[in-house]
């Protein structure tokens, strides 16, 4: 499958600010998941 | 059937070695300013000497063939193999001249350490360094993470038709933008975005925190570059311990993530492909295997009497299992603290530092895409066991395209995953036998081999010579993924080797 | 012949002892009788909790912020530091800390040892309830080597004719 070259330097803010977004999510959802299993056994 | 290298080629790898290790001398300008800049003079002259020794030795190696060959693919993964021992050894000298470390090998240990983005040190009183030699140090991991080889690239120094071999020989296999030239400079842009905004967000925590305004943006510069090129190195004893923030370790976690993620995954995200990172197999299994190991450390901590907290388990938990996977090795606990939490814990670090992050980045370890290829190709098994005899199945996975598992792509992930248990039980029953425990010679190995750094005490300036030099090995081994250090092995051996010259 | 040189030269370079750090110059703080380092007190920390100790050690770095309007002091002592956790007014009246220019106040420190405190997210800590200043610190001396600058001179011109007999034997070559 071929991709259409587009450049990433066009809208990287959006880009970066996705990451940034993305890592926080996923990090409260282990922080949180983690405390539920931490009630549970301890 | 081997086939030997021929002196003109030896030559060659000369010439391009000198060409990396003169860029050495170029780089070491920047400690050497900081330490005008604030008026350290002894380290100023250790890294004047340090460069001018490096440009000696540069020129003296491309004197080797004046001419500045083209290049083979066999050349260019002998100088990829050989450009970190090199810039090891000349970086090392400065450091050698610092007075924070014992000997020469202890300051070669802390190059490569620094090169391979490692993060295991040797250094002596840390407190005390010098700006400078911390500048360099933490500088060591922004070279080595970002490639000594895309370094050379970028700096534009005697390229022609061999820049793609070097590309090629330094194991990132996936071509992000259309050349070379252009996916380098665009791992530098990624690199540059995330360690401008890092820096200012860490030195802003500094600030508030109480730190003034110059070591305030010195250490929030060293730890960015630490956390988001995976190296692990602190300008403090402590490491990251030494700040007690919670504010600085959630910085230190989204760098940590941010410098885990493959550079084409970056350039996905940042051209508007969001759909990317939710299907790619890699990012995929490295979510599943962060989680995992966090479970683990979340039962651990459940049943253990000291960390009981939700604080704990997220600031000394998730921060070490996300240090770990993503190798870079930074650590809020002393090193003999890991006992303290659990023999679970310590399993899901152990399996988070052998594990390890995605490819083409800076992470070490057998690499999450293996991981998931494995686990793919073991669902692909129990598919044909239970599918009639005729029938053909096949597995499709995403990474970047959609693929369709091969044998050859299994055979290599398979291959990859062997040599690195391999490497990490060989280390661990060389650390034993030095008189350690087994459990923590095994985890030291591993975070060795994996360019991880996070360590349970036998590192140190203390340790065993032959234990400094084994970790140095597993190190460089590690950052190289094997395959260019056996073949350098095997080149030198055949040198050796008497035998008839069959013609040039 | 140029090739030997520079291999002579760095040869030498490595040969060059490690010069005696700074710190090792100035006398040492002598151990109050009754105190421990921070290298005992966290030995000490994995193997209990909740010990009232009396710690002492170099301030190094600088008071950072701590919950509670307190501050961080960590302080160092036979190759290990320790945070303390103490009250502003006290961090306020160190007015050197440990770092390449300069030895740190030495602090002599009563207080709590924790192995995973947790007010501070599992830190090993101290929580201090007195803090005294038995030594005020004071700059390191650090004086330039002229075995370095000899080396320093030498590798300068070992560079120097490098780089021109290497643009000379370019020139040759393409001419």
């Amino acid at each position: 499958m071929e991709r259409r070259y587009r450049s990433p330097y066009r809208h990287w803010i959006s880009g970066f600010a996705f990451e940034v977004v993305l890592f926080f999510v996923f990090l409260a959802v282990i922080a949180l998941a983690a405390s539920v299993i931490l009630r549970l056994v301890g | 059937m081997w086939v030997r290298f021929t002196l003109a080629e030896a030559r060659g790898i000369a010439h391009y070695l000198g060409v990396l290790v003169l860029g050495m001398a170029a780089v070491m300008l920047v400690p050497l300013v900081t330490a005008v800049a604030v008026a350290e003079w002894e380290p100023a002259l250790d890294y004047f000497i340090g460069s001018t020794v490096a440009a000696v030795i540069g020129l003296a190696l491309m004197l080797a063939d004046v001419t500045a060959p083209q290049i083979s693919h066999r050349q260019s993964l002998l100088i990829s193999a050989l450009a970190w021992l090199f810039a090891a050894l000349v970086g090392a000298v400065p450091l050698a001249l610092s007075g924070n470390y014992g000997s020469y090998l202890d300051a070669l240990f802390d190059a490569m350490s620094g090169f391979t983005t490692s993060g295991l040190t040797v250094a002596q009183d840390l407190d005390h360094m010098a700006h400078a030699h911390n500048m360099w140090r933490h500088l060591t991991h922004l070279i080595g993470g970002q490639g000594i080889i895309v370094a050379a690239i970028s700096l534009a120094i005697a390229l022609k038709g061999g820049a793609f071999s070097l590309y090629l020989a330094e194991g990132r296999d996936e071509r992000i933008l259309p050349n070379v030239m252009h996916t380098a400079r665009f791992i530098w842009f990624v690199t540059a975005v995330w360690v401008t905004i890092g820096t200012a967000a860490l030195a802003v925590i500094n600030w508030l925190s109480g730190m003034t305004a110059v070591r305030g943006l010195l250490h929030g510069f060293w730890l960015t570059i630490a956390a988001f090129d995976t190296g692990g190195f602190g300008p403090m004893s402590q490491n990251a311990l030494y700040y007690h923030s919670p504010y600085l370790e959630f910085g230190l976690l989204v760098l940590m993530l941010a410098g885990t993620f493959n550079f084409n995954l970056h350039a996905d995200l940042w051209r508007g492909d969001r759909l990317e990172v939710f299907k790619n197999i890699e990012a995929r299994t490295l979510a599943a295997n962060i989680a995992i190991c966090v479970g683990l450390v979340a039962v651990s901590f459940g049943a253990s009497s000291l960390m009981g907290t939700d604080a704990e388990l997220w600031r000394k938990g998730v921060f070490h299992i996300v240090s770990a996977n993503s190798g870079t090795g930074h650590q809020t606990v002393y090193a003999g603290q890991w006992p303290q939490m659990g023999g679970g814990a310590i399993f899901g670090v152990v399996l988070a530092m052998a594990f390890g992050g995605m490819v083409s980045s800076t992470a070490g370890g057998i690499k999450s895409l293996r991981i998931g290829l494995i686990l793919s190709s073991v669902v692909l098994s129990v598919k044909q066991a239970l599918s009639p005899t005729s029938a053909v199945v096949r597995l499709h996975f995403h990474h970047l395209v959609d693929r369709f598992l091969t044998p050859e792509i299994t055979a290599s992930a398979f291959t990859y995953f062997t040599l690195y248990v391999v490497s990490y039980i060989s280390g661990g029953v060389i650390g034993a036998a030095y008189g350690y425990a087994p459990a923590e010679a095994v985890f030291e190995s591993v975070s060795a081999a994996a360019n991880v750094g996070l360590s349970v005490g036998i590192t140190g300036p203390m340790m065993p010579t032959g234990l400094k030099v084994l970790y140095i090995v597993q190190m460089w081994s590690g950052r190289l993924e094997f395959l260019s250090l056996i073949a350098l092995v095997v080149a030198v051996f055949l040198a050796i080797k008497p035998h008839r010259r069959a013609g040039a | 012949m140029t090739r030997l040189l520079s291999l002579a030269l760095v040869v030498c370079i490595l040969a060059i002892p490690s010069p005696a750090r700074a710190a090792t110059l100035l006398p040492p703080v002598p151990l109050t009788p009754g105190a421990m380092t921070p290298a005992d007190a966290v030995e000490l920390g994995l193997a209990q909790d909740g010990v009232e100790i009396v710690l002492q050690g170099e301030a190094i770095g600088e008071a950072l912020a701590a919950p509670g309007g307190k501050r961080w002091v960590n302080l160092l002592g036979d190759a290990v530091a320790i945070g303390v956790v103490v009250d502003a007014k006290g961090a306020a009246e160190v007015t050197r800390f440990g770092e390449y220019r300069q030895r740190g106040a030495t602090l002599l420190v009563r207080g709590r040892l924790n192995s995973a405190c947790d007010d501070h997210g599992g830190d090993l800590d101290v929580h201090a309830t007195s803090v005294r200043i038995i030594d005020a610190g004071h700059t390191s001396p650090h004086v330039v080597h002229p075995n370095k600058l000899l080396f320093a001179a030498a590798a300068a011109v070992a560079a120097m004719g490098l780089v021109a007999h290497y643009r000379r034997l370019r020139r040759r070559t393409f001419l």
